[in-house]
């Protein structure tokens, strides 16, 4: 739903990075408790850098799925998130993965 | 070749940032913080004129809609120190509208300050405003499958009201699936079925909220 306004911060920090150099491919990991879209994400920043450099950025946003870590000490990737814990059944869990939303890095060329 | 440059960079630190100034500020002026969330409709202005009739101006509240002051009228009208943030057409408040609402909102003789977001399910799960703790709002009305269907909001909450349960005579709604759904996206969480038309459930909820804002749970 917001992923606009996510996108707006994530190519301020590429181009800022970028220096001027034009550039070519971002990478960004997405997990699936973000709460963002990774496909609506991806198009929104297609249209900004459009808008910001002549040539076409590659964007990949690499998917990092739900990983918990059960109270009993299992760590486990739910199918569904309603999934309970594999080893003992419980749902006392905290999130190990899945909560990022990060832009890890870009690739530059010169103009 | 193309060079790489490792950024590695959270998208929402800059948020972040300014949630954690924001929670430094709460910790020095020893005030407990609520995040209310919920769908528009669901009663959480109503929560919080009930609760405002017991802890008057003594309650600060930040209230977040897209347009209009009326929920900080009528919580001022309830006796409690409002304030309203038009968000002018964002989804969700952020650490950064929330800091700017502080710079005018006098909080001596603040112990609570409720912080109500706007209407909204699914965004503001995802934004940290500095607060103590997370509180979800589900009326009965809207269907007791939403842990299920929005479970971002849910795993979070530290505590779920169950509002408007004098309708559950007329709405097809099983607080025990609420219950064993919430319990299952979170083990630690407390449920508060309420009534803003009855008062039913209040004297636990703000009991509840008196261990909050006493720090005697977290």
């Amino acid at each position: 739903m917001h992923e606009y306004g996510v996108a707006l911060e994530i190519a301020e920090t590429a181009l800022k990075n970028a220096g001027g150099r034009r550039l070519s491919k971002v990478l960004l990991r997405i997990g699936d408790l973000s709460g963002v879209f990774a496909e609506s994400l991806t198009m929104y920043l297609d249209l900004i850098f459009r808008e910001k450099q002549k040539e076409p950025v590659t964007i990949v946003a690499e998917k990092v799925p739900a990983r918990f870590k059960c109270a009993c000490g299992a760590a486990y990737s739910p199918d569904k998130i309603f999934d309970p814990c594999p080893s003992c059944g419980g749902f006392d869990r905290t999130v190990i993965d899945g909560k990022e939303c990060s832009i890890e890095s870009i690739e530059i060329e010169d103009a | 070749m193309p060079d790489s440059i490792k950024i590695s960079s959270n998208i929402h630190a800059a948020n972040d940032i300014v949630a954690n100034q924001n929670r430094a500020l709460f910790a020095e002026r020893d005030i407990a913080v609520l995040n209310m969330i919920g769908s528009p409709g669901s009663g959480k202005t109503s929560i919080l004129e009930r609760m405002a009739a017991r802890w008057g101006a003594s309650l600060a509240v930040i209230t977040g809609d897209i347009q209009t002051t009326f929920d900080a009228d009528r919580l001022k009208r309830a006796g409690a120190t409002a304030i309203q943030i038009e968000t002018g057409g964002s989804c969700h408040l952020s650490a950064a509208m929330v800091q700017k609402a502080l710079s005018g909102m006098n909080l001596d003789n603040k112990k609570l300050l409720i912080i109500e977001n706007v209407g909204n399910l699914v965004c503001p799960a995802g934004f940290d405003l500095g607060e103590s703790q997370k509180i979800a709002v589900l009326s009965v009305a809207e269907g007791d499958e939403k842990p299920a269907k929005y479970p971002a909001l849910f795993t979070r909450a530290a505590a779920v009201l169950i509002n408007k349960v004098d309708l559950l005579p007329y709405v097809k709604f099983s607080i025990d699936r609420v219950r064993e759904d919430c319990f299952k996206l979170n083990s630690r969480v407390k449920i508060f079925p309420l009534s803003c038309t009855t008062g039913e459930g209040f004297k636990e909820w703000m009991e509840y909220c008196e261990m909050v804002e006493s720090k005697k749970v977290f």
